[in-house]
C-alpha cells in the first residue's frame, strides 16, 4: 500500500474534537490517509459514551476513515481495495 | 477508538490498526463488502465484524493485546459535494495535495468491541459534535489525471 498521507484532521478551523480536543485544521485537509490513491472515502470524528463489560460508562471518541479505490503499492502496480483508518 | 474515564478524563482505551513495517499507519484493509456507498454518492455505510484491532491503553502506548470490533456506522450527507483540496499546487506532502469533492455530512452508528478481559458497546455515536464528509477523492500519481 502507498505511504502514509499523514495524520490530520479534516474539520472547520476554530473547532476541536469534542473529548481529545484536536483542533480541525480546515476543510482543504484530505481524509484519506493513502498516498497514490482514487476512489471515495468516508471521514467522520465519532463521540458518544460507550459501557464496559466492568460496569463502567466511558466517554469514547473515534477518529474514522474508510477509503474504497485503486492505490498503488510500492512496486509500482495498481490494485483494488476497500481499507479504514481506526 | 479511545475510550476515556469520564471522572478523570484519563485516556484507559486505545484501539488501532497499528503501525505497519512499510508505514501503513493505524490503517487496515477491511473486507470489500464492508463499506457501501449510494449511486450519488451522498450515503454511505460501514458494517464491520469481528475486525482484529491492536489495543495500546493509550496513544503509541507501549503495550499492546489483540482486540476486535464490530462496527455499524452511517454516512448521510448534509450538503451538496464541493472542491476540495489544493491538488498539484502544493508540496506532495501537505494535507491539502488531493483533490477532492466533498459533501459534508452526519455519521451515527455503533461500535462495540472485545479484547481480553474487556469488552465495551457504545450507545449512539455522533459526529454532531465535531465534523463528517464523504465523497470521491484523488492523490499522488492520480493528480495528473
Amino acid at each position: 500500500v502507498g505511504s502514509v498521507h499523514g495524520w490530520f484532521v479534516p474539520g472547520p478551523e476554530g473547532t476541536f474534537t469534542p473529548i481529545i480536543g484536536i483542533p480541525g485544521l480546515g476543510l482543504d485537509v484530505e481524509p484519506s490517509t493513502m498516498t497514490n490513491f482514487t476512489g471515495f472515502t468516508a471521514f467522520a470524528i465519532l463521540a458518544g459514551q460507550a459501557e464496559g463489560s466492568d460496569g463502567k460508562t466511558y466517554n469514547l471518541e473515534s477518529d474514522l476513515r474508510v477509503m474504497e479505490g485503486e492505490y498503488v503499492v510500492e512496486d509500482g502496480s495498481h490494485h483494488q481495495g476497500t481499507f479504514a483508518f481506526f | 477508538v479511545d475510550l476515556f474515564d469520564p471522572g478523570s478524563g484519563s485516556q484507559v482505551r486505545d484501539l488501532n490498526a497499528g503501525i505497519l513495517p512499510n508505514r501503513l499507519f493505524w490503517t487496515a484493509q477491511i473486507p470489500g463488502n464492508a463499506f457501501q456507498v449510494s449511486p450519488d454518492g451522498l450515503v454511505a455505510s460501514l458494517t464491520l465484524r469481528a475486525q482484529p484491532l491492536v489495543e495500546n491503553f493509550t496513544l503509541f502506548g507501549p503495550l499492546a493485546i489483540a482486540a476486535q470490533v464490530n462496527m455499524d456506522l452511517l454516512w448521510q450527507a448534509t450538503g451538496a459535494p464541493v472542491e476540495r483540496g489544493k491538488g498539484a499546487t502544493v508540496e506532495s506532502t501537505s494535507p491539502a495535495a488531493f483533490i477532492g469533492h466533498f459533501a459534508e455530512a452526519r455519521c451515527t452508528g455503533t461500535i462495540s468491541g472485545v479484547e481480553t478481559g474487556f469488552s465495551f458497546k457504545t450507545g449512539a455515536l455522533t459526529s454532531a459534535d465535531f465534523f463528517a464528509e464523504l465523497g470521491p477523492e484523488r492523490n499522488g500519481v492520480f493528480l495528473g489525471d
